[in-house]
């Protein structure tokens, strides 16, 4: 169900319960004295409010119910028929039957098992006298599959009830209370074991009685589970009349075949599944099978065919909905997520189809050329992504153009207890559900700095040939934000997010338990990153880690949903004025150094698969062709020596493509602050000295190097995940917006202002959501100088920038010594953007690094 | 605050910050002592952390800073409250359970500032000191958490 119709539903439930109070209250007014017209006229307004509404909602029962009831009321109003005692009790009799309906819908979004034709025959026909005896009408509702027995009818209140063949029908609240004792019993027996390991480890009589507590447990545990099953008969059922519906409203023909409809899984997760394999239905009906002339001209058999299986796979109740239609075209998916801004043409080439498929789970993203009735406007795949997973279940789609398509749900078989994996982060322990787990990684210090590879400041593991993004646990969640992948041992938790995989970095990784899920507090459920708590054997708490959440935080493209909290956001947003940047030495010893942020990859490549190819070096690396550019060629720093090391030591940058430096020693990555140096005479291609290990070292103009040396590998750059943001001041408006149109071409984001006052109040009020300023010098009131002083010492990490038409050195030079990080003339704008790309504004990670991508 | 008015309600007090508090004892479902919380990350900072009451967790609120009062208090005697859900309260020491018939409630002054005076429905002028009467629907942090974002 999509969320405007859930919407629509929740008003409709109040308002009809209102109304409903209204009518019942008329009705018992009417029965003491004469019914005027004008109660009728009411009762039969409300009666036919809810009728319409029910029937939009597609409320079978509400609707005919309702309309009974509204055509009595009719007769009665246009005195066709005689108002009766009995009409009033039939009255009444439908208002409770109606509230009944509703509290079901309510509850299960579905009217339940409540037979209405009884009383609506009564309300039709005028019914003689006598058949009103059986003055109540209104069925008992018990949450079963199971026909309704006359046992079932029974004035019995009691949560139990039997029946003559051996069964007992069982309320639902005893199962759940029962569930919740049974999570109770596991949390005891677990702190009972932890007890008897620490203090009576040597005592076999306590071990043996341990041991029998954990079978009895377990199988007891087993059996509750099962009384909780339920097939998924209660939600395939509705589906043929569905279709029939469907096919009516859209002049489709569909055949529909449903197997497995006795697949068990746990009550609550029928209910999980009932919205998403609906809306599957009918985005199958609706989108996917084709118009009858549509089949016949591709050579189809006329009627559609649409096939809902169920069965059990290793654990887990897979469903699958498949159709015979058009299927879905990645080339169309591609095209769209182009439109859409999504992606740029350079990744929408490099996806595979799978990986397009992917794409119709985002967020609006929506396939269907024209909007309908029935599907709406593709809302859909990634609210049905949603339901599922937060289920505990997967969902993932394919497609075959022509052919049609399938979408298959993989649900736990039970929410309420699992297998978990516990881990410490900073202090604190967390749960990992064992579902998601793929690998458990070690690494003493010596191998963590080792093995631990970048793609720019994104820290990678290769684990088995799978590049692996890393991801430390404590950063994520704001416990220690600063603290960098690699921190002495580790810990690395393999996770399965989707089809994604990614290491946590953990501090201390614990056992498994079994761990009972417990509800978060509401404003808790908000937090992606947890999908619940849990009490721990020793009494305390752990909150349980939902690793699609932590990876959409942590900025893991799963091509899904943006986090879900604003809070995860800033907690990431870590700006700190040290950057690391890559030591290396190169020509007669000298240090060098490059921002990590920059760097794509480090690599030691045998020297030998060095060519030199029309002049210019080049490797073979990963497939292509990889130009190799050396220091030394621009900078004054000597000639290298031939070493007679084996391996070459490269740097690898991507500028849109791949281009490696080879340096002579690749020594350490340093955190350095980068400093302005006014009193140094500029070097070519160098942007500023520092001191690391005691020595200088030269901060290499990267950029600049590679499109000396290599133009034709250095392209500019197009952000899709987040565009960098500039404020722009200006206080001319032609200049402004001719600026701001062509930075935002270059694929930054432009707040624009007239004035440096104006600047500094939009600074003030969102300052952490620029990357950068660019300001003009001369404007009237705060000029750009007095914009750049208190930029500094408001935002010391806000980088300035200037442009001006000032040629002046003493004017730019004094922007600069105030702090601004260069400063442009107005004439050269494409100077702008390599300024920002240096200070690595506009070069941002992103997420599906083709390195990262290709290597998987 | 219709609820919060019945005739002659019997209402639990307690402490904090200096000022008298009140609940409706209902409401109540009991107190514990000194506890600790696990704290979970990225939360609003009015919650301290989640307790594991007999299996059930529930979150712990920090009422100090979900009234804008300047201090944060992180330990102290836990009130376990029932609204919607079950909720711990963090106060300084428990008081009596007052009789306090319904009508001698009065609007709270229009001098409490604003952010406290959400979670106020009304005050209770004792002979000896004022009760206020605090909104419990509001201890989930519904509506009466104010969005702390927009400073940059």
């Amino acid at each position: 169900m999509s969320e405007l119709d859930a919407e629509t539903l929740e008003l409709f439930i109040e308002e009809s319960l209102e109304a409903l109070m209204r009518v019942e209250r008329l009705l018992l007014d009417a029965e003491r004295g004469k019914p005027d017209p004008d109660l009728l006229a009411t009762l039969f307004r409300d009666l036919h409010t809810i009728k319409g509404t029910s029937g939009f909602l597609a409320l079978k029962k509400i609707l005919m119910l309702s309309h009974a009831a509204e055509d009595l009321l009719g007769r009665l109003r246009d005195r066709t028929s005689e108002p009766r005692p009995e009409h009033f009790t039939r009255l009444m009799s439908v208002v409770d039957l109606l509230r009944q309906l509703i509290a079901n819908v309510r509850e299960t979004h579905d009217e339940g098992d409540i037979d209405v034709q009884p009383l609506v025959q009564e309300l039709r026909g005028d019914a003689a006298p006598e058949a009103l005896a059986s003055e109540k009408t209104a069925l008992e509702f018990t949450e079963s599959s199971e026909p309704a027995t006359d046992e079932t009818r029974s004035e019995s209140a009691a949560p139990v009830r039997e029946s003559a063949d051996g069964t007992v029908r069982v309320n639902v609240a005893l199962l759940d209370r029962l569930m919740n004792l049974m999570g109770e019993l596991v949390l005891a027996r677990n702190q009972v074991i932890q007890l008897v390991k620490t203090h009576w480890d040597s005592d076999a009589q306590a071990q043996a009685a341990s041991q029998r507590l954990r079978q009895v447990t377990a199988e007891m545990q087993e059996q509750i589970m099962k009384t909780r099953m339920q097939p998924v008969a209660r939600v395939f059922d509705k589906i043929p009349r569905m279709v029939r519906d469907l096919c009516q409203t859209t002049g489709k023909r569909v055949a529909c075949q449903i197997e497995g409809t006795a697949t068990e899984i746990d009550k609550a997760l029928v209910e999980a599944i009932r919205d998403p394999v609906t809306h599957l239905v009918r985005n199958a009906v609706d989108h996917g099978i084709e118009t009858l002339d549509g089949r016949l001209a591709s050579g189809k058999l006329p009627v559609g065919k649409l096939s809902i299986r169920a069965s059990h796979e290793s654990g887990m109740v897979q469903i699958e909905v498949e159709d015979d239609g058009r299927g879905i075209d990645p080339r169309e998916l591609r095209q769209k997520a182009l439109q859409r801004g999504m992606l740029t043409v350079a990744e929408a080439e490099r996806l595979s189809d799978r990986e397009a498929f992917e794409l119709v789970f985002r967020p609006g993203f929506s396939t269907a050329t024209t909007v309908t009735e029935i599907s709406g406007r593709g809302v859909g795949m990634d609210v049905v992504r949603n339901h599922v997973e937060r289920a505990g279940g997967e969902v993932e789609l394919d497609s075959n153009i022509g052919r049609g398509t399938i979408v298959r749900l993989k649900m736990p078989l039970t929410l309420a207890i699992i297998p978990a994996l516990l881990i410490k982060a900073g202090k604190q322990r967390f749960a990992i559900p064992q579902a998601h787990l793929v690998d458990l990684v070690y690494l003493n210090e010596e191998q963590a700095r080792s093995s631990i590879e970048y793609v720019r400041d994104a820290a990678i593991y290769r684990l088995r040939g799978e590049v692996l993004p890393l991801v430390r646990l404590s950063r994520v969640l704001g416990i220690e934000a600063a603290r960098p992948i690699v921190d002495g041992e580790m810990g690395i938790v393999v996770v399965a997010a989707r089809q994604r995989r990614y290491g946590l970095v953990v501090d201390e990784i614990h056992d498994t338990e079994e761990i009972v899920i417990k509800p978060l507090h509401r404003k808790l459920q908000q937090i992606a990153s947890y999908s619940g708590a849990t009490v721990l054997s020793d009494g305390g708490v752990a909150l349980i880690l939902e690793v699609q959440g932590v990876a959409a935080m942590a900025g893991i493209d799963l091509f899904s949903t943006p986090s879900r909290t604003p809070i995860a956001e800033s907690a990431l947003e870590e700006i700190s004025s040290p950057q690391p940047f890559v030591v290396f030495q190169a020509g007669e010893g000298a240090l060098l150094a490059v921002p990590l942020r920059m760097v794509a990859r480090l690599e030691h490549i045998p020297k030998s698969s060095l060519e030199v190819v029309a002049g210019a070096e080049v490797v073979q690396y990963r497939k292509a062709i990889l130009p190799v550019v050396r220091p030394e060629a621009v900078l004054p720093i000597g000639k290298s020596r031939v070493s007679i090391e084996e391996e070459q030591p490269l740097i690898v940058f991507d500028f849109g493509h791949m281009v490696g430096m080879a340096v002579d020693k690749i020594l350490d990555i340093v955190n350095i602050r980068q400093e302005s140096d006014e009193d140094e005479e500029a070097i070519p291609f160098i942007l500023g000295k520092t001191v690391v290990f005691g020595k200088a070292a030269l901060l290499v103009d990267v950029y600049h190097i590679v499109r000396e040396l290599a133009p034709q590998f250095v392209f500019e750059r197009r952000q899709r995940e987040r565009r960098p943001r500039l404020l722009l001041a200006d206080d001319s408006n032609a200049m402004r917006t001719a600026l701001a149109s062509y930075l935002r071409t270059q694929g930054f984001d432009i707040v624009d202002v007239n004035s440096g006052d104006n600047a500094l109040r939009e600074v003030r009020a969102h300052g952490g959501r620029f990357d950068a300023v660019v300001t003009d010098l001369e404007m009237a009131g705060l000029d750009g100088f007095g914009l750049i002083q208190t930029l500094r010492s408001e935002l010391p990490q806000l980088p300035v920038f200037v442009w001006t038409y000032q040629d002046d050195l003493g004017v730019t030079e004094r922007a600069l010594t105030l702090g601004a990080r260069a400063c442009i003339h107005k004439l050269r704008r494409e100077e702008l953007i390599t300024a920002m790309h240096q200070s690595g504004i506009g070069l941002k990670r992103r997420a599906s690094d083709p390195d990262v991508r290709r290597a998987q | 605050m219709s609820d919060s008015q019945v005739e002659t309600a019997q209402w639990a007090s307690f402490y904090l910050a200096g000022e008298l508090f009140a609940l409706q004892v209902e409401h109540v479902q009991e107190v514990l002592l000194q506890q600790s919380y696990s704290p979970v990350p990225l939360a609003p900072a009015y919650i301290i952390g989640l307790v594991n009451l007999r299996g059930q967790i529930i979150a712990a609120i920090d009422l100090r800073t979900l009234l804008h009062f300047p201090t944060r208090q992180e330990s102290g005697t836990l009130l376990v409250v029932k609204d919607r859900e079950l909720i711990g309260i963090v106060v300084d020491e428990i008081g009596d359970v007052l009789e306090l018939p319904a009508s001698g409630w009065r609007p709270p002054p229009d001098t409490l500032a604003e952010k406290h005076r959400g979670f106020v429905f009304g005050i209770w002028p004792m002979a000896e000191r004022l009760v206020l009467g605090l909104r419990i629907e509001l201890l989930g942090g519904a509506e009466g958490e104010k969005q702390e974002i927009g400073h940059g």
